[in-house]
């Protein structure tokens, strides 16, 4: 099965015994791909995994740390190929990572990213609510992350309807247009999971606000919610008894990865979709934990060519639930993410001046 | 422009308002006996104290400030205290600038400040967030809150501030030495505050520090004395995560390249189970970090190959690097290096290094590593066990010495 084979179908229809080979096949061909285009990868896999050739298995594949894309400049391409270049979010001062694409690879996200989301949304692009404000496209230090998610997902609504003003109060005339426009019809949520709880469900409109048709789709992580004590349960359930919203999806991704997104499935446990899987790693000897064990997350993908990120060790902590076995079909392991490795700089004697920058 | 006093009284204060900045004169000799008995108040405290006393660094601390022990420091510097042509007086007001980690040496070098009698201002970070060191400094209230410890208001004085320039400036100004911990950018840092002509800097900058192991002494241990060595290897290693300026980041094995191979294998897999019940560092991040400075190593030439696990990696040094200026990011990450010859430590004879922690050298072998420091070379040669014990000593001075003033008194 080609890649391209891979991405057409539907993205959650594969079992094991078919995916395996048809992914294994495509991630051989990537690790070689990579070793002989980017140098700092074959150093990487020579020196610190003593990998010196092909893999047999996933499990075989190295695996970078998502930190070595803030470090090196990493890419498997000339560069007159450069088409596009991803960064991550980071507050000022702090090393962002930087992702090369081709125009195939950003074809190929492009690609995967519509097959994931037509699969929850439909294939018609609907009027969509982007719970965060327009002024997040022009505000140079964030546009990066949150401008980049929003103008990625944009392409799957239509009637783009931003419902917070520039000081992220609720623009409770747009939003009430917006629903009076669209009124019996399914529409597309669209915000950061900590925007969405800040400044929507705990904002006090006059009236009360029923977004019952809709889907909400939200995404950027559980960092500053789970400081909240806010989990998943509680904020599904928050949302729905305030917004009457049932139909609610998280999705885990990085920049790193883009469009190799894990789409919550509807137990609330993160879905690994065809060209996409997940390894969970113990943190003492980096050996692959079964369902059940916590563990350092690897991502391996099979979208990224112009840079050697088809396997990624992030610093979440998940733990595998399962492996063909979800709700509505869907196939595929299936994870949760439980946390992160809290951030690791050990301070030394010489610090006492230095400034720390820390992610907001 | 106030400073937040925390000793002896927690208050907001002017800097040249604080107790230990006023013109009242000097009343304690070196080694005055009002002082020993304040500092063995003090250790007694540490040591009688549930918490500080299971804690490694804060133990010997206590120990370290017994007046048995100050006495044998009094002895130590006889030639200083004491001589035909001088006496010995404080250098005067100094200012202590601490570091924001746990580490527990610029405690000595107030108290070394003190012993000479000297009135002093100490800064530590406003991001300071140890418990233990707050416990510490609370024990230290206690002792001078004391009716027979009331003198030592006025010469120890603890605030905290933030990064204000004109701070630094203002209580640059006023002393007569500074003892400056905290690495290369702290030093440029106070540098930039200017002092009077005549004040001492008292600098200890960036370090890296470094262990060699003699493997045919270390394949030859038996079961007892292999836990010995590990646990010696662990306290050098691990202490402060490894990050404090003693603390060694590259092992050198010396001996046949197949016994240093051996004796590498013999300590990762003793080592392991070690770490794993005494060190509280998180392994999630322990394991990231490490992973991501092996992928930076490698893609800087330094990393030839590397073994070992999330608690402890050894990465073995490529041929052209040199490990003198090498840091890893702590919490059990070593380069190594099989070394034939005592001479190949030849490339640790810089300024940047400190500590050499050694291990079944023979006496011959020693001898030729102490001559590696002559020059701008290795400040400290000790056994292992010992790279992070405190000693009057550190870092090329001895501080007794830089804190005091010779007084010459011509003889009649």
């Amino acid at each position: 099965m080609t890649r391209d084979n891979l991405l057409q179908l539907p993205p959650y229809d594969l079992a094991r015994k078919e995916k395996q080979p048809a992914l294994m096949a495509i991630l051989k061909q990537l690790h070689l791909h990579h070793r002989s285009l980017c140098p700092s990868y074959r150093e990487i896999c020579e020196r610190v995994f003593g990998s010196h050739g092909e893999v047999e298995t996933i499990g075989d594949l190295p695996f970078l740390p998502v930190s070595a894309f803030k470090n090196h400049r990493l890419l498997s391409m000339s560069e007159e190929s450069v088409y596009k270049v991803l960064t991550s979010s980071g507050t000022t001062g702090q090393q962002v990572s930087r992702v090369y694409l081709d125009t195939a690879t950003a074809r190929l996200q492009s690609a995967a990213l519509a097959r994931i989301m037509t699969h929850v949304l439909g294939p018609a692009r609907l009027p969509m609510l982007i719970i965060d404000s327009r002024s997040v496209l022009s505000n140079r230090s964030s546009y990066s992350a949150r401008g980049a998610g929003i103008l990625g997902l944009s392409i799957f609504g239509k009637d783009h309807t931003y419902v917070l003003d520039e000081d992220f109060n609720l623009d409770e005339k747009a939003l009430n247009d917006f629903l009076e426009r669209h009124r019996g019809r399914k529409v597309l949520i669209f915000g950061f999971t900590f925007m969405i709880w800040q400044y929507l469900h705990h904002a006090r409109p006059s009236g009360s606000i029923d977004l019952g048709d809709s889907v909400l789709i939200h995404s950027g992580g559980w960092k500053k919610l789970n400081d909240l004590a806010v989990d998943n349960t509680t904020f599904r359930t928050e949302l729905q008894s305030r917004f009457n919203l049932r139909s609610i999806y998280n999705f885990y991704g990085m920049v790193e990865q883009v469009g190799s997104v894990f789409m919550e499935n509807s137990a609330g446990s993160l879905q690994c979709p065809n060209f996409a899987d997940v390894i969970i790693r113990d943190p003492e000897d980096f050996s692959i934990l079964p369902r059940g064990r916590p563990g350092l997350v690897q991502v391996v993908s099979a979208l990224p060519m112009s840079y050697p990120g088809h396997s990624l060790l992030t610093e979440d902590i998940g733990v595998l639930e399962g492996e063909d076995d979800s709700p509505e079909g869907w196939m595929g392991k299936h994870f949760r993410i439980l946390g992160r490795a809290k951030k690791a700089e050990l301070r030394g004697c010489s610090d006492t001046f230095k400034n720390n920058h820390q992610a907001a | 422009m106030n400073v937040r006093q925390l000793i002896p009284d927690p208050v907001e204060i002017e800097p040249f308002d604080l107790p230990a900045l006023q013109d009242g004169g000097y009343m304690l000799k070196p080694f005055d006996e009002r002082t020993l008995g304040f500092l063995n108040d003090l250790s007694r405290r540490i040591l009688t104290d549930g918490r500080l006393k299971t804690l490694p660094e804060m133990a010997a601390l206590g120990f370290w400030l017994r007046r048995s022990h100050l006495k044998e420091l009094q002895r130590a510097q006889s030639h200083l205290l004491s001589g035909e042509r001088h006496l010995l007086s404080p250098v005067g007001k100094v200012l202590h600038i601490c570091p924001a980690n746990v580490d527990t040496m610029f405690l000595y070098s107030l108290v070394v400040s003190l012993l000479m009698g000297n009135r002093n201002v100490l800064r530590v970070s406003d991001r300071m967030q140890s418990d233990d060191m707050r416990l510490l400094f609370g024990k230290l209230s206690e002792t001078m809150g004391q009716p027979e410890n009331g003198l030592f208001r006025g010469y120890v004085n603890i605030v905290t501030y933030g990064h204000e320039k004109e701070i630094n400036d203002d209580l640059s100004s006023r002393v007569n030495a500074r003892v400056i911990w905290g690495g290369d950018a702290t030093i440029q840092t106070f540098r930039s505050s200017a002092t009077q002509p005549r004040c001492r800097d008292i600098v200890f900058a960036d370090r890296v520090s470094a262990m060699c192991i003699g493997s045919e002494a270390l394949l030859a241990l038996n079961p007892e004395g292999m836990s010995g060595f590990l646990k010696d290897f662990y306290n050098d290693s691990y202490t402060f995560d490894q990050m404090g300026c003693s603390s060694p980041q590259t092992v050198f094995f010396l001996g046949e390249d197949g016994s240093n191979r051996m004796a590498l294998e013999r300590i990762e897999s003793g080592l392991g189970e070690l770490v794993k019940s005494r060190y509280t560092g998180d392994l999630f991040s322990l394991s990231s970090l490490k992973l991501n400075r092996m992928v930076d190593d490698a893609l800087e030439g330094v990393l030839l190959r590397q073994s070992g696990n999330g608690f402890l990696r050894f990465v073995e040094l490529s041929d052209g690097t040199n490990p003198s200026e090498l840091h890893g990011c702590g919490g059990g990450y070593f380069y190594w290096r099989s070394i034939g010859d005592v001479d190949e430590l030849v490339c640790l004879g810089s300024s940047k290094v400190q500590t050499l922690s050694c291990f079944g050298l023979s006496s011959v072998q020693l001898k030729s590593v102490s001559e590696l420091a002559y020059g701008e070379g290795i400040d400290r040669i000790v056994r292992l066990g010992h790279a992070l014990n405190f000693d009057y000593i550190w870092d090329g001075y001895n501080l007794f010495e830089q804190l005091g003033r010779r007084v010459y008194v011509q003889s009649s």
